[in-house]
């Protein structure tokens, strides 16, 4: 139970003073907020006016907009590795390492303040979709969802980051895979047309993309309001996020080494 | 009783390197214990896994009687560790910097506010507390992460080459703040060091290690004493021995002098076994035979000399395998901090 108390404690001391970071210096989530606006306004515009991709009744404005929102977390999260090599480079790491803080509680809190960018970020695509003749459907619980799904999904891909960073090591090597994976992740989800506008194969490797649960959700809460599927893109983002804070602990260990 | 207990202890990295081979040593509670080696000794393998970071080869290490691998979590909370880089977050503030170890250390929030302004004071760090830490010269970064690593009173503080890149009065500040800590706080410290001033200035006891190996652990002054040898340097007049200087010297001084050396025309080196002993007996020599001393030296015997005997190396040579990565280490961290 003590350690139990310790651990929630711990991991939210990690997440308040990397919010804090973003506080003394917010350049870096506004300048990556720069590349989903654009997506929504330029992209989703054009797409919307000449109605290429069919997406049934919704205008392809509201379609893309959860996508979109998915993908700005995506792109945010999955480059936390750098700062996770660049902790391990300065002796950051190692010190913190070396109090009495658990290892999940590094992970977690650190994957967390990923998914308070994310909060942000997502606020400000919300607020500038609006306009564009995005039609949400904010209810308090919905709101309540949607804000769970950003937290999940942004220490999903932080700690898939931190694994990588682990094993690549070296900076340019991370961040020429991670741009590799990330787009395959973007594409291979229902975050810019329909499934069904994907062959089959691709349809059935979407099921293995944390990303699709992501966009599923948001699409869900926050546009058609036919949450079916919720608790199974809940119950999917859950595991995979699990799965990745324990890889992510083995990452830090193995950065030690 | 013992701060520090290894037995058998080795690292032994992919690639059978063996970054620590076979280590055994005891540090007593109380005392300030340095192990003196040049960049990729082991120094910094055998401190990482004494903090519990690293997994240990073979052997065993205890802190205080606890195992580090057994319990680490345990261990962790009696030591304090600061790394080799400069390591306090430049992305926040002193304050801030010291808070967050005081929450990971859980210290409660009314001892804390009290114990950090202690340690902002004790480390001379008042004044600047409020700014952001990439602002601070590295002398002040150093300080500040000795404070962070003292807020819970830890018995036994690391410190991996506490003054690495720090400019001569940085440095004498940093001995002065260890040694206070030793000796007000009663802390005892276990720090690595390539320069041989600090082993000297600041260390009860000294661990000479090199590729991997402890060759003798021992006080600096006794480190010095056996080996002993000084040199006498000096310009020497002289007069009609010109052309047979040499055997002349030699016959001067007997065997007083290992070695009689001309290292540039008319200046002469003795090299002297027992040089507290015999140094002033070849200047009396000299002088009974009226023969005149200019620009005399006489170095007596430093730890560069035991290190040299110890282990038949120059400390500044090293083995140089991990230099390049040291090198680029500290123009990292030179670049965070200007």
């Amino acid at each position: 139970m003590v350690s139990v108390i310790d651990f929630i404690k711990k991991t939210g001391v990690i997440l308040e003073f990397e919010v804090r970071k973003i506080i003394h210096d917010p350049f870096e989530l506004f300048v990556r907020m720069i590349q989903p606006i654009l997506w929504l306004v330029v992209f989703g515009s054009v797409f919307n006016r000449y109605r290429i991709i069919d997406t049934g009744n919704l205008s392809y404005i509201s379609f893309i907009a959860p996508g979109i929102i998915a993908q700005s977390i995506l792109f945010t999260s999955i480059f936390y590795g750098i700062a996770i090599t660049w902790d391990k480079d300065s002796g950051i790491l190692a010190k913190l390492m070396a109090t009495p803080t658990s290892r999940g509680s590094i992970v977690l809190g650190k994957g967390l303040s990923a998914g308070v960018r994310g909060i942000v970020q997502s606020a400000v695509i919300i607020v500038l979709a609006i306009p564009l003749g995005v039609t949400f459907d904010f209810t308090l619980i919905n709101i309540l969802g949607v804000i769970g799904i950003i937290i999940l999904a942004a220490t999903c891909f932080a700690c898939l980051s931190i694994v990588f960073a682990s094993l690549l090591r070296r900076r340019e090597r991370f961040m020429g895979v991670i741009q590799l994976i990330t787009m395959p992740l973007f594409f291979a989800s229902n975050a810019l047309y329909p499934l069904e506008a994907m062959p089959q194969i691709l349809q059935d490797l979407t099921r293995i993309n944390p990303l699709y649960y992501v966009v599923d959700g948001f699409r869900s809460l926050l546009i058609t309001n036919n949450v079916t599927n919720v608790p199974l893109d809940f119950g999917a983002l859950l595991l995979f996020t699990f799965f990745f804070i324990l890889a992510g602990i083995w990452g830090l260990e193995r950065l030690m080494e | 009783m013992n701060a520090i207990e290894v037995e058998h202890l080795s690292k032994i990295y992919k690639g059978d390197i063996k970054a620590v081979d076979d280590i055994s040593f005891n540090v007593k509670e109380g005392i300030i214990f340095g192990f003196l080696g040049p960049n990729g000794a082991g120094k910094s393998s055998t401190i990482k896994m004494l903090v519990t970071l690293t997994k240990l080869t073979k052997g065993s290490a205890c802190i205080f009687g606890i195992d580090v691998v057994k319990e680490p979590s345990k261990v962790r909370e009696l030591i304090g560790y600061v790394p080799q880089e400069l390591s306090a977050d430049g992305s926040l503030t002193g304050y801030e910097n010291l808070l967050l170890s005081a929450k990971l250390y859980s210290i409660n929030p009314k001892e804390r506010t009290e114990r950090i302004r202690t340690i902002l004071d004790v480390m001379g760090l008042t004044q600047r507390s409020k700014d952001l830490v990439s602002l601070y010269s590295g002398g002040m970064v150093r300080r500040l992460e000795i404070g962070q690593a003292m807020l819970h009173h830890p018995r036994l503080l690391f410190l991996d080459e506490p003054t690495i890149g720090l400019d001569p009065a940085g440095r004498k500040l940093v001995w002065e703040h260890i040694r206070k800590l030793n000796k007000e706080w009663n802390t005892t410290i276990f720090l690595t060091t390539h320069y041989m001033e600090e082993a000297d200035e600041l260390c009860d006891q000294i661990g000479i290690i090199d590729r991997g190996k402890i060759s003798v652990i021992d006080s600096p002054q006794s480190l010095k004493k056996k080996v002993g040898t000084g040199t006498i340097t000096t310009c020497l007049d002289l007069g009609g021995h010109q052309k047979d200087a040499q055997t002349y010297l030699a016959s001067l001084v007997g065997g007083l002098a290992a070695s009689i050396t001309e290292i540039s025309s008319g200046k002469w080196q003795f090299v002297v076994p027992d040089a507290v002993e015999n140094a002033p007996k070849i200047l009396q020599r000299l002088n009974e035979h009226h023969i005149a001393l200019k620009d005399l030296e006489i170095k007596s015997p430093t730890l560069e000399d035991a290190f040299l005997q110890y282990t038949g190396t120059r400390l500044e040579e090293g083995s140089s395998k991990y230099n390049l990565k040291a090198v680029r280490r500290q123009r990292r961290t030179f670049k965070r901090f200007g």
